[in-house]
């Protein structure tokens, strides 16, 4: 080998090894831990959109889910500092902020999601004064939703609080009388105990908020690439299933991992909507009234439902995630 | 043969009857050093706060401020403290008097009859090492309300129960057994006047051990859910609102609970035993 080849290899040889730290950050993915809860791939559609086509992973995301029994059980880890993002209900996330959490609102994800399933007997909400319906905790949205119905129809029913899981067997036994829980467990419930059905199969307030995305707040004011990276996935996720429903369908089955969960999830979908990125501010401000009356939250840190919005919730990643996907069509 | 003669006898002391006076300063000792622990305790907890220094790590203060407010104003499902008190210790009482029904006859036969518990052991002893709490998804979907409790604290409170019965049988002294034959006492009367009394101990033993294990399972079930009342269950709502001083509260009622009730089973003990002298060595 020639003195000038030997230089010229050992040159390329050092370009090489200057290159390969931009080569591995240019790879480097972020790890996000996400919270939810069990049995709620339908109504996190887009998220399971989001990774099963590798929406996430063109942001250089990696997301790590952790489930749990509901969305207070979920914000309880957060607060440990166990979860970077979280879905969960606007209930929750109202009590938590209220007891001095702090995250920020990048997305609504579900309308509607309050399904309320009753007995055979009961065949009206008239029929259910008196008796027990069963919600997944005190602390969920769908309890709160309970307490609108009640308001609704002029009725007074008995809150009973459980495991999502174990309020099949309650209503089966008939130990409660009617559940309100999320999709797809309704579609369960109304398929798995003989005669049950769908009494309200709609909350009371028409496309009323349900459940939200949040990012901790140091994500979103230290790494921000990351949580509009978040954001972006989901959005694309939702406008996945605007476009392909049926494809869409079978991935959220695919998800669920269960027996009959395309049949389950074609029963829940009427009752939810997933693909509106905005909070509906009637529904949201109703929800908070309800929550202030029965003394759920207080005004001790969040001084209104207005402190509330200023605080917690912030759109910027998703205009910004919006304008970024403008002529932007999903593939299937 | 007094106590003193027995004592000379054995070679050992015997503790002297204490006059009354010096009795009440004992008692007032004994009161002042609780105090004292107890306070100890609330500082250490009250300097704990200021080196957490977390919203979900409340003071003392926040504490009592929220047990006032539960005591006067109930809870947000609109139940008192009381009537969630109440429903803990109706499930506790049920399911442990149960427990000693059922454990202390039991006990009592395998111990007498020992070829009985041979031949039944391997059947029986695999279910003592069953948590009560795992149990819970079962009577979930086979039973409803109080007596899945009953069910459930009957469970945690029979096996120590019926091991300290059991157990303490053969711990009768046959000397006792012999010299109430030897005058002419029947089957029935020895147990009853000879085997019982002197397995008594044990079997309070067992039933202190019984009520802390009672306590654990009563607030585990009610926290799985299916009712509205019980302080496992006020517990549970305030942890999903995230109000952690009401959670404490909880967690202090169930503790001065099992305490008090702990405390009138050994004062039962000693009004019982008083025939058990003290000794020391």
């Amino acid at each position: 080998m020639t003195l000038m080849t030997r230089w010229m290899v050992a040159l390329l040889m050092v370009l090489m090894v200057l290159a390969l730290p931009v080569v591995a950050s240019a790879q480097k993915m972020t790890t996000l831990r996400v919270g939810d809860q069990i049995g709620s791939e339908l109504d996190y559609g887009p998220y399971w959109i989001a990774v099963e086509k590798g929406y996430f992973k063109e942001e250089g995301i990696t997301t790590v889910r952790k489930t749990y029994p509901n969305g207070p059980a979920t914000l309880l880890d957060y607060n440990k500092g166990e979860l970077d993002a979280v879905m969960a209900g606007l209930g929750p996330f109202l009590q938590a902020a209220s007891q001095g959490s702090d995250y920020v609102i990048v997305s609504s994800i579900t309308k509607g999601n309050a399904p309320l399933v009753a007995r055979p007997e009961i065949k009206a909400a008239k029929d259910l004064n008196g008796k027990r319906v069963g919600t997944p905790g005190l602390g969920t949205i769908h309890d709160t939703m309970l307490t609108l119905y009640e308001r609704e129809h002029g009725i007074k029913v008995e809150h009973v609080s459980a495991k999502i899981t174990d309020l099949v067997a309650m209503l089966e036994k008939g130990e409660v009388q009617g559940v309100l829980c999320w999709e797809t467990v309704a579609a369960t419930t109304v398929r798995a105990v003989k005669g049950a059905h769908y009494l309200a199969p709609l909350p009371v307030i028409p496309g009323a908020e349900s459940l939200e995305v949040i990012i901790s707040r140091k994500i979103a004011q230290g790494q921000p690439e990351v949580a509009l990276g978040f954001t972006r996935a989901l959005l694309k996720g939702m406008r996945y299933i605007d476009k392909h429903e049926d494809a869409a369908l079978a991935i959220i089955a695919k998800a669920m991992n269960v027996p009959d969960a395309i049949e389950l999830a074609r029963l829940a979908k009427n009752q939810v909507k997933v693909t509106d990125p905005y909070m509906e501010p009637k529904s949201s401000q109703i929800i908070y009234q309800s929550l202030l009356e029965t003394k759920k939250i207080t005004t001790e840190r969040v001084k209104g439902y207005d402190d509330f919005t200023q605080r917690f919730v912030d759109y910027s990643f998703l205009k910004k995630a919006e304008e970024s996907l403008k002529g932007w069509e999903p593939k299937k | 043969m007094g106590a003193e003669e027995v004592a000379d006898v054995l070679g050992v002391a015997t503790a002297a009857p204490v006059p009354r006076e010096a009795g009440r300063r004992r008692s007032l000792r004994v009161l002042l050093h609780n105090a004292a622990a107890a306070l100890a305790v609330l500082a250490a907890w009250q300097a704990a706060t200021f080196i957490v220094h977390s919203v979900f790590f409340p003071s003392p203060w926040q504490v009592a401020r929220a047990f006032v407010d539960l005591a006067l104003n109930g809870d947000v499902a609109g139940h008192t403290l009381l009537t969630h008190m109440a429903w803990s210790m109706a499930r506790l009482a049920a399911g442990f008097l149960m427990g000693v029904v059922l454990g202390v006859p039991l006990g009592l036969l395998m111990g007498l009859y020992r070829p009985l518990y041979a031949g039944t052991r391997a059947a029986l002893e695999p279910f003592r090492f069953i948590p009560p709490i795992a149990w819970i998804p079962l009577t979930i979907v086979l039973l409803s309300g109080f007596p899945r409790y009953v069910f459930l604290i009957w469970l945690g409170a029979f096996f120590p129960i019926f091991v300290a019965t059991l157990v303490g049988v053969p711990r009768v002294e046959p000397i006792h057994k012999n010299v109430a034959k030897v005058h002419g006492a029947g089957r029935w009367y020895i147990l009853r006047k000879v085997v019982v009394p002197s397995v008594l101990p044990d079997i309070l033993g067992g039933m202190r051990v019984g009520m802390g294990t009672a306590w654990m399972t009563i607030v585990a079930a009610e926290m799985s859910g299916g009712e509205t009342t019980g302080l496992g269950r006020m517990m549970v709502n305030y942890a999903e609102l995230i109000r952690i001083p009401e959670i404490v509260v909880g967690m202090i009622l169930i503790g001065v609970l099992g305490f008090a009730m702990n405390e009138l089973l050994l004062r039962i003990e000693r009004r019982l035993f008083r025939w058990r002298w003290e000794v020391t060595l």
